[in-house]
């Protein structure tokens, strides 16, 4: 399992002038859950597409399980998408998406597919039109599992879907990454549900890759200073400024520490996962004001 | 059969939530020598969380000699509480709770209570046994 | 992949398909008995001098001849809209298309595949329409001698049409990407091209015949007479009056601007061929009193003469150019060619198309 799950080296896509993603370099790899994570309009959609071979790059290279993405039948068959709103043919029922998986693909678990169906309660001869959001999304990632994809890409698949759908389909995704050797990558703007079922994060802010890397390393790598408000006093040596805020007296400072954390006069802190994203997200409106260090981009 | 949740807000890393919740189990004696923990799939399909999570927590346990794995089969409990510790719990709880009501009676709030205990708790060092 | 072509296909290709065998059920029904009267009764009429009255009542009996025909017109326009547009557009538009290409099928597949199938069945539909048109209509045509009347609908042409028409609503639907934009789209572009194939390219498909002889004055009294070709079916493209020096005077037996035939003849009998110049001659006036408008034979015929005597001065020749009846199935076949190329390239143009550029 040498190859990685995604490879994208100066990855960029433009929409006549508007850069959707630009100078995207990602190595994510294999048998991981990977948060894709950023907010709307980021770049999170277009990114999912590119590896999905439904958009082409207009800059850049990408490379999905060690080939172009859609580039021949057997790598779409190793490639599942489940898109945003989740896309169906909304009058064909729910058994004829099944058999419309069946035969567009080489390799199809049908027994899998009708099981979880019985599962989840869908009636085969309902249209699914006639579907409720929740029941779309999991019909969608019924589909794009059995065709036993080596890598599963979803595009905000619990957007629109209330609580209990929520966790039902992200429960029904984490059972199948226990039962399969698959790799996730999965977009949201919601941090929370990130936190619980990914291992690996990928911010996308502003059409640009912020931070990469594994949850463990880094929250682990990050910290929050907390010290006096004063101007003179010296921001720490060997850390990167990620963002910062300041009350009347204090100033607290989101870092990530390139080496072990040895400041004093600064209180230190360890962050959530949630604070890390925000700090990322953040960085934009902190690049305006003046601090001593200036913050750099991502790794 | 343990039956896991996750507080997502408590600061603690899930998988040690795991892993204090099955030892909690063990110690209050819903966790039988023999019994079996749900298998990965079972627990992720229930509380949405990643796999590994849970895999790690089964070998932390593993390593503390709690549970052991048998391959193909599942994961069982291997360690147990003794019975007179187990047996001894029922009047220790009884204790506690008369203690708790009469802590209440003086009008000590929640907050006060909790402290109270945590300061003993802290204070008083374990007997060597 | 041919399951999920078929299972989109399905449903119109039954209503199409019912609606066809209706329509053939109608015309093989009525067919037989149109036969059975032309050959019968049509054609003794000459016998019996009833003609006026026995091909009236033919074309009562034929009275959906008009319809039918107009309809194998309109079903290559219809299919060619509401197939052909959507096969694309649609997906792009609904977004399906992020379903349809994340299966284990190329693009190129699903689209050939697709298009593969609906130019099949639009075709099917269209050939065994103008089959069984043509068949019903063929002792009509026979009887208006009408070979070359409804070309475009009759027997291989309109195939041809339909096959060009869906390549046409499938491009245009990958470009403009919207359903009703590209049906409206489709519509324009295929009246343009026949448009086009028609006024440009179809005149020089196959080289007419012609006849020719020296230009007749019409007759004082009565009518007309032109080269006639030689089979009444025969595509008649033009007849025109040509001088010597090779210049085209007119059309029809008319002359000049106004396109008529007469001179201007003065009083003591000089005459000005109009549009053509003055008469060598002297047109006299034939003997005995004339009333101009009711000539006696004598008389018709001396000036008859005196006419002929000043338009064989000029050397006029009439050429009337024509297709042959031997050359309806050459240019049916050249047209569909035509067609069926330009629905090879267009498909061609939509496959590279989704496979390249889109979305």
């Amino acid at each position: 399992m040498t190859e990685l799950a995604l490879r994208a080296e100066g990855l960029g896509k433009r929409y006549r002038r508007h850069w959707a993603l630009e100078s995207c370099d990602l190595h994510v790899p294999r048998g991981h859950v990977v948060g894709l994570v950023g907010p709307n309009g980021a770049g999170k959609s277009t990114l999912l597409q590119l590896a999905a071979g439904l958009l082409e790059p207009t800059a850049g290279s990408i490379e999905v399980l060690g080939a172009h993405p859609a580039c021949d039948s057997a790598q779409l068959g190793r490639v599942g998408f489940v898109a945003q709103d989740a896309s169906l043919y909304a009058w064909l029922s729910v058994e004829d998406h099944l058999r419309l998986g069946a035969h567009c693909n080489a390799s199809w678990d049908a027994a899998a597919a009708h099981a979880r169906l019985a599962e989840l309660g869908l009636s085969p001869r309902h249209r699914a039109g006639r579907l409720s959001g929740g029941q779309r999304a999991q019909l969608s990632l019924t589909i794009a599992l059995a065709k036993r994809p080596d890598l599963l890409l979803l595009d905000e698949p619990v957007a629109s879907l209330d609580p209990l759908a929520r966790r039902e389909f992200l429960g029904l995704l984490m059972s199948t990454v226990a039962g399969a050797d698959v790799s996730i990558v999965l977009s949201s703007h919601l941090v929370s549900d990130l936190e619980r079922v990914c291992d690996y994060l990928v911010v996308l802010v502003d059409s640009h890759v912020r931070v990469a890397g594994e949850i463990e390393d880094l929250v682990a790598g990050h910290h929050r200073l907390i010290g006096p408000r004063q101007s003179g006093h010296a921001a720490p040596a060997n850390q990167t400024v990620i963002a910062a805020s300041e009350t009347d007296r204090q100033r607290v400072l989101v870092v990530r520490s390139d080496g072990p954390v040895v400041e004093p006069g600064w209180e230190i802190e360890s962050v959530s996962l949630e604070d890390v994203v925000l700090a990322y997200m953040g960085q934009g409106a902190v690049l305006q004001s003046s601090l001593p260090s200036t913050p750099t981009a991502a790794p | 059969m343990i039956e896991f949740y996750l507080d997502a807000k408590s600061g603690v890393t899930p998988y040690l939530q795991l892993v204090h919740q099955v030892r909690r189990a063990l110690k209050l004696g819903m966790l039988q020598e023999g019994d079996q923990l749900p298998t990965v799939r079972e627990v992720v399909a229930r509380i949405a969380i990643n796999p590994n999570t849970v895999s790690k927590a089964y070998r932390e346990l593993e390593h503390e000699g709690l549970v052991a794995a048998r391959a193909g089969v599942g994961t069982f409990v291997t360690a147990t509480t003794s019975d007179e510790v187990l047996a001894s719990l029922g009047p220790l709880r009884h204790d506690l709770e008369q203690w708790l009501v009469r802590a209440r009676a003086t009008g000590l709030d929640e907050e006060a209570i909790e402290a109270l205990f945590r300061d003993t708790f802290r204070a008083v060092a374990p007997v060597a046994s | 992949m041919t399951w999920l072509a078929w299972r989109q296909l399905r449903t119109q290709t039954l209503v199409a398909a019912a609606l066809l065998a209706a329509l053939a059920i109608l015309l093989v029904l009525t067919g037989p008995n149109l036969r059975h009267y032309a050959d019968t009764v049509v054609n003794t009429c000459t016998a019996r001098h009833d003609c006026i009255a026995v091909t009236a009542n033919f074309h009562k009996l034929a009275h959906l001849a008009n319809p039918i025909s107009l309809l194998v017109i309109v079903v290559p326009i219809l299919l060619g809209v509401f197939w052909g547009a959507p096969l694309v557009a649609r997906e792009l538009e609904a977004g399906t298309y992020r379903l349809a290409w994340t299966q284990s099928v190329t693009r190129v597949r699903w689209i050939l595949v697709r298009l593969v199938a609906v130019t099949l069945v639009a075709v099917a539909i269209t050939g065994l329409l103008s089959l069984v048109v043509t068949w019903w209509q063929s002792p009509v045509d026979r009887l208006n001698a009408g070979l070359f009347n409804s070309f475009e609908a009759r027997d291989v042409v309109p195939v041809a049409y339909v096959a060009f028409c869906v390549a046409l609503g499938a491009l245009i639907g990958a470009l403009v990407r919207r359903t009703i934009a590209a049906m409206a789209a489709t519509l324009g572009c295929f009246v343009l091209v026949r448009y086009v194939v028609q006024q440009y390219v179809y005149p020089n498909l196959l080289a007419p015949l012609q006849l020719t002889r020296h230009f007749r004055a019409p007759p004082v009294n009565g009518n007309n007479s032109l080269i006639k070709p030689p089979n009444p079916a025969d595509w008649v493209q033009s007849d025109q009056v040509i001088a010597p020096s090779g210049k085209v005077l007119g059309q029809y037996g008319g002359i000049g601007p106004h396109g008529t035939f007469g001179f201007n003849v003065s009083n003591n009998g000089s005459a000005v061929f109009r549009g053509v110049g003055r008469c060598p001659n002297r047109i006299a006036t034939p003997p005995g009193h004339i009333r101009p408008q009711h000539l006696t034979p004598a008389q018709a015929h001396f000036l008859q003469a005196e006419i002929q005597r000043c338009v064989d001065s000029f050397h006029l020749r009439e050429v009337l150019t024509y297709q042959p009846t031997s050359h309806y199935w050459p240019l049916q076949w050249s047209e569909a060619g035509i067609f069926g190329a330009l629905a090879v390239a267009l498909s061609a143009a939509c496959i590279w198309w989704v496979r390249r550029r889109l979305p």
